[in-house]
């Protein structure tokens, strides 16, 4: 029986190396603005981060006899996991994060290519079980201007904040061709709308200051470009986007915090495998039918 | 693959993404500083416009403020005319229930009166202790000089520390002595001492120079222009000055005979100068001698070596010292009896010998047991015999207001009053408030 597949010979410019290292230059603006605003500890912890989260998967990798991908998809996984935790973390949280990110996450799952939970989500919603304590307290913004807001002058995770610098890193990754303007813009705009109807049912104007504060700018940019968890393009991905979106909106009025981004991140993630297995058996049954 | 030209592309756009990065989050910050600034003076006009109207606040950085348990943040208002005064962000603990309470003091900096007290933004609501006894303390407490003590318990023992080392036989008012020769700096030291109720109750000790372009020695040393090893002269002589009206008695200063002493925590300079100016405006109250007489004795003596009076040689200066360095004229003030050697101005202009300088006989109901007389230099007396009774570590004669405090709750108010008297501490340091 002979079973037909797409090509596995398409070439592309975009190798995995190629979008890997693009994604990380589009980190760049965020990590130029948190430690402008934070400091250089913060500096140190992204760098930790980074080098943590490298060494596990190139050990991991090494046990398992599996050969090391020479990509940067390790240290930007460790970026971003260190973008989302508070400025006051400590080494040890930002490492035990990490390394439950790397080698639980995504090594256990069989590793690059094959986790399917965004093991930087998962790795910072271990810390926030284990040192519960490592969660700042709310903040009151109310006071904040607009302009603060979206430059990112207020108190938040490490990376979080600072709108400007994320759009400046999703034009990036769109011009690079890494990542699909569609998907971010899907979930934000379909977030949007559910906020602003329930502004106007509720009566209450919270809309821009829940998009500009809460985080999720960073999660439609950082978070959903994981093309391991994530659907990269077509209508799958604006499904997942719009699940996600959706599970934000409903997330939002239970949950604050990091919570808001990483939840809706992970269950998404799970949403995406069921996704990918309906559009397999879709795809087989249309390939089983043209023979 | 990733090829060398692809691996050059991406090593530029990484420069340029920093480059644009910090140049979007420089541009940002600058275009929300105004922005920024006006919401956080609306958040601290909100918070301490209650215990200190001012324009505007900013915050104080110093590392004397981790110096000083309970105090968390400093401010300073301002107004168009400059400073207006400080808030003071302090923690006490309530020592009814061991819990904390955070308090706001406000501080005028020009009379060193208290402008307000209330409970901080931040407090957590875990002390018993409540707003209205807070309110109580403010309205006891509001417009009068700070340190602040209880008035029902520590007045009396004000009372019996300062008779147990009250000199006999001072006359009130204000006495003045200033050295008759110019040291090598060309600085003519100078005492200023307030007595009142037989008691002294305000020292100065600064000096003025004889080029009187030159900024008096204390405003030299907080300069950093004069400078001694240790505390700065300014810290010292206000150091100093506070252990005489601690003391009331120049030999309980326990001067050694290199002019230094040992018992006075912070003073490591040569107090032999202050020793006999106090000395001497000791006797001056004895003798009834006050600053005026002093000034025209003073005038008379330079006129009479000069034929001109001080004005006129235009040697007084914009405090109204008399600048005057007696350094060439010894004779000027040698006794005529002989064997006495030198005489002060008092004696000059009077004429009057009496020793007026008993002091150890004028010491009143005093345990002689606790006081040691070295058989060499430096009388040391028990450490703080005159502040025995002290308040949140300050000497009673520092005190400057009492009040009655809540009715029925000592404790309360005390532990409020400790706010206020950290706060006191705390700007006496930062700022070298002065005698």
């Amino acid at each position: 029986m002979i079973e037909r597949r797409g090509a596995p010979f398409i070439h592309i410019d975009t190798s995995a190396a190629y979008q890997s290292i693009a994604r990380l230059v589009a980190l760049l603006p965020i990590i130029v603005g948190s430690v402008y605003f934070n400091g250089l500890y913060a500096a140190f912890l992204i760098l930790l981060c980074m080098v943590t989260f490298t060494a596990s998967d190139w050990i991991c990798d090494s046990i398992r006899g599996s050969k090391y991908v020479r990509d940067l998809t390790s240290p930007y996984m460790g970026a971003v996991f260190a973008l989302l935790l508070p400025v006051d973390a400590s080494w040890i949280m930002a490492v035990t994060g990490v390394l439950f990110g790397s080698v639980v996450v995504k090594q256990l799952y069989g590793g690059r290519g094959s986790y399917f939970l965004v093991p930087a989500a998962m790795g910072r919603l271990f810390v926030r079980v284990v040192f519960p304590s490592i969660e700042p307290d709310p903040v009151d913004l109310s006071g904040y201007h607009l302009a603060e807001l979206f430059v990112g002058r207020y108190p938040s995770l490490i990376g979080t904040s600072c709108a400007l610098l994320i759009m400046l890193g999703l034009i990036y990754m769109c011009v690079k061709r890494v990542y699909k303007i569609y998907i971010p813009a899907t979930y934000v705009i379909s977030l949007s709308f559910l906020l602003i109807i329930k502004d106007i049912v509720m009566g209450s104007h919270e809309t821009v200051f829940f998009m500009l504060t809460s985080g999720v700018l960073f999660t439609a940019v950082y978070l959903m470009c994981d093309e391991t968890t994530f659907i990269s393009f077509g209508a799958g991905a604006m499904l997942e986007a719009l699940i996600c979106a959706f599970l934000t909106f409903i997330l939002s009025s239970k949950v604050t915090g990091v919570d808001i981004i990483i939840i809706p991140v992970l269950i998404t993630g799970v949403f995406t495998k069921i996704i990918n297995y309906a559009r397999y058996v879709l795809s087989s049954r249309v390939e089983d039918k043209s023979l | 693959m990733m090829t060398r030209k692809k691996v050059i592309r991406f090593t530029i756009e990484t420069l340029l993404m920093i480059i644009l990065s910090g140049a979007l989050v420089i541009v940002g910050v600058l275009l929300t500083n105004n922005v920024k600034n006006d919401r956080v003076q609306n958040e601290y006009r909100l918070e301490f416009y209650e215990v200190l109207p001012a324009e505007n606040y900013s915050e104080v950085v110093s590392p004397l403020i981790g110096r000083y348990a309970g105090i968390n943040q400093v401010f300073e208002g301002r107004n168009s005319s400059g400073i207006v005064g400080y808030v003071l962000s302090v923690d006490i603990i309530d020592h009814d229930t061991g819990m904390p309470l955070s308090l706001l003091v406000g501080v005028n900096y020009h009379t060193g009166e208290l402008t307000g007290i209330k409970r901080a933004s931040e407090d957590l609501h875990q002390s018993a202790i409540t707003d209205y006894d807070i309110e109580i303390i403010n309205i006891q407490t509001m417009s009068e000089a700070i340190p602040v003590a209880l008035g029902d318990t520590q007045e009396e023992a004000l009372d019996e520390a300062l008779e147990q080392t009250r000199l006999s036989g001072l006359n009130d008012g204000i006495y003045y002595a200033q050295s008759l020769s110019a040291d090598n700096s060309g600085y003519i030291d100078y005492v200023e001492m307030v007595i009142e109720n037989g008691l002294i109750t305000t020292v100065q000790w600064n000096a003025f120079n004889t080029d009187m372009n030159i900024k008096n020695r204390r405003d030299s040393a907080l300069d950093g222009v004069y400078s001694v090893p240790g505390l700065n002269w300014a810290s010292q002589s206000y150091i100093l000055c506070h252990a005489l009206i601690d003391c009331q008695n120049p030999d309980l200063l326990a001067m050694k005979s290199d002019g230094t002493t040992d018992i006075i925590d912070g003073v490591t300079i040569n107090i032999r100068t202050f020793y006999d100016l106090s000395v001497e405006c000791i006797e001056n109250s004895r003798a009834d001698f006050d600053v005026d007489a002093y000034y025209g004795g003073l005038s008379s003596i330079i006129e009479e070596l000069l034929n001109n009076d001080p004005a006129t040689l235009g040697i007084i200066n914009d405090e109204g010292n008399i600048v005057f360095s007696f350094t060439g004229y010894p004779s000027v003030f040698l006794s005529p009896e002989e064997g006495v050697g030198s005489i002060n101005v008092r004696q000059r202009v009077t004429g009057d010998m009496t020793n007026y300088s008993d002091f150890e006989s004028g010491i009143q109901e005093v345990d002689d047991e606790s006081f040691v007389v070295g058989n060499e230099d430096g009388v040391r007396f028990e450490e703080n015999t005159s502040n025995a009774d002290s308040i949140d570590g300050l000497p009673i004669s520092e005190i400057r207001t009492f009040i009655d405090g809540i009715d029925g709750d000592e404790i309360t108010s005390l532990d409020i009053i400790t706010a206020i008297n950290t706060t006191y501490k705390f700007l006496k340091d930062y700022l070298n408030w002065m005698a």
